[in-house]
């Protein structure tokens, strides 16, 4: 268990490293994901995909899943404290994220699905009914 | 108080822990996140308790590094689903531009609508990137990284309630359509959503939330200079 803990705190140390000596525009914690997933690929690649993820590796990552939410609490209670400076435009702000978020995870999901059309038959679909 | 850092810890989990019992009671409605009710719950006993909140940040800091590790590690779901990810590519990547694109411009664009000023604009505009990223770009395109981060991570706790009944009002199934919109529009917060319904959608939603970070770093600079004047 130790290794998987050490292993994923020195991935992040590494990304962090390389993030900022070559001054990318993406977070250190992603570049280290890409440095564990090069590894897992060239485990894979030598002792066949089911033998590349190690045991501890794949325990320490579920117990982290499976309580991703909770590693929010701290950064989202401290958010609640500079909720006043969102006072005067919140009710609009809150219209802004709705709206948008909506839309994002709606028109995400459909290209996703390989539902290209699906709007736009949707769409048609209710003209029809309020036609009839 | 000595023993004061183990109590705000304590209240830390607790409000969790009571968070994911209330949602499993409530057959795992998404309405219940788990995240959302912890930080009501412990927001609420800071301000009875008149504990400062750099002092909770310093106390729930054990439980705020292990942020870290635990983004580093969804390359552990990610690669037992790299065949998936390999079969769609092409559909990931157009859905990755057109999904980072229509947050940027539709946050600008409805800010616009309702009169909201030139600097919360660009405050909103980054807020679909996990929130080191978003706070970064606002800093360098001018908007209050403070502003961006409560923005943030209020989109974030939106697309973790919001989607489950945006998804299936829409008939959307496909774990991996699933996961991938929610990680891209809500990050991280989504993405823990997401692992609560399947470790294949908790994977794509890692993957988007990991490759919206770059790309929203790289769009938001250019849109703003295109759009907000």
């Amino acid at each position: 268990m130790l290794y998987a803990v050490l292993a994923l705190v020195a991935a992040q140390y590494l990304g962090d490293l390389i993030a900022d000596t070559l001054s990318l525009p993406m977070p250190g914690v992603v570049i280290g994901l890409l440095l564990v997933l090069l590894v897992l690929a060239f485990r894979g690649r030598r002792l066949g995909r089911d033998h590349a993820v190690p045991g501890a590796l794949s325990r320490v990552a579920k117990a982290l899943h499976d309580h991703f939410g909770l590693l929010f609490v701290p950064a989202g209670a401290g958010v609640v404290a500079n909720l006043d400076r969102l006072a005067t435009e919140g009710p609009a702000l809150i219209i802004v994220l709705l709206l948008s978020t909506i839309a994002t995870i709606a028109l995400t999901a459909l290209i996703v699905a390989g539902r290209r059309g699906a709007v736009a038959v949707q769409g048609v679909a209710t003209v029809e009914q309020h036609g009839a | 108080m000595a023993h004061e850092p183990t109590a705000l810890l304590l209240l830390t989990l607790g409000a969790y822990l009571a968070g994911v019992t209330l949602q499993r009671w409530c057959g795992r409605h998404s309405l219940l996140n788990p995240t959302l009710i912890a930080i009501g719950v412990v927001a609420a006993a800071l301000s009875v308790l008149h504990v400062d909140h750099a002092r909770y940040l310093a106390a729930a800091r054990p439980v705020h590094l292990l942020l870290g590790p635990a983004v580093v590690a969804l390359a552990v779901p990610l690669y037992r689903h790299i065949g998936l990810v390999r079969e769609r590519a092409t559909l990931l990547v157009v859905a990755l531009l057109v999904g980072s694109m229509t947050a940027i411009v539709s946050g600008i664009a409805v800010g616009w609508w309702l009169h909201l000023p030139r600097v919360t604009l660009l405050s909103l505009a980054p807020r679909s990137a996990t929130t080191a990223v978003s706070m970064a770009i606002a800093t360098q395109i001018g908007g209050i990284p403070a502003v961006t981060a409560v923005l943030t991570i209020l989109t974030g706790i939106a697309g973790a309630v919001l989607a489950p009944c945006l998804l299936n009002a829409l008939r959307i199934e496909d774990p991996a359509a699933r996961g991938f919109s929610m990680g891209l529009a809500s990050h991280g917060i989504a993405t823990a959503r997401a692992f609560q319904e399947s470790e294949t959608a908790g994977a794509f939603s890692g993957l988007a939330m990991a490759l919206n970070a770059v790309v929203t770093a790289i769009l938001v600079p250019l849109v703003v200079r295109l759009l907000v004047h």
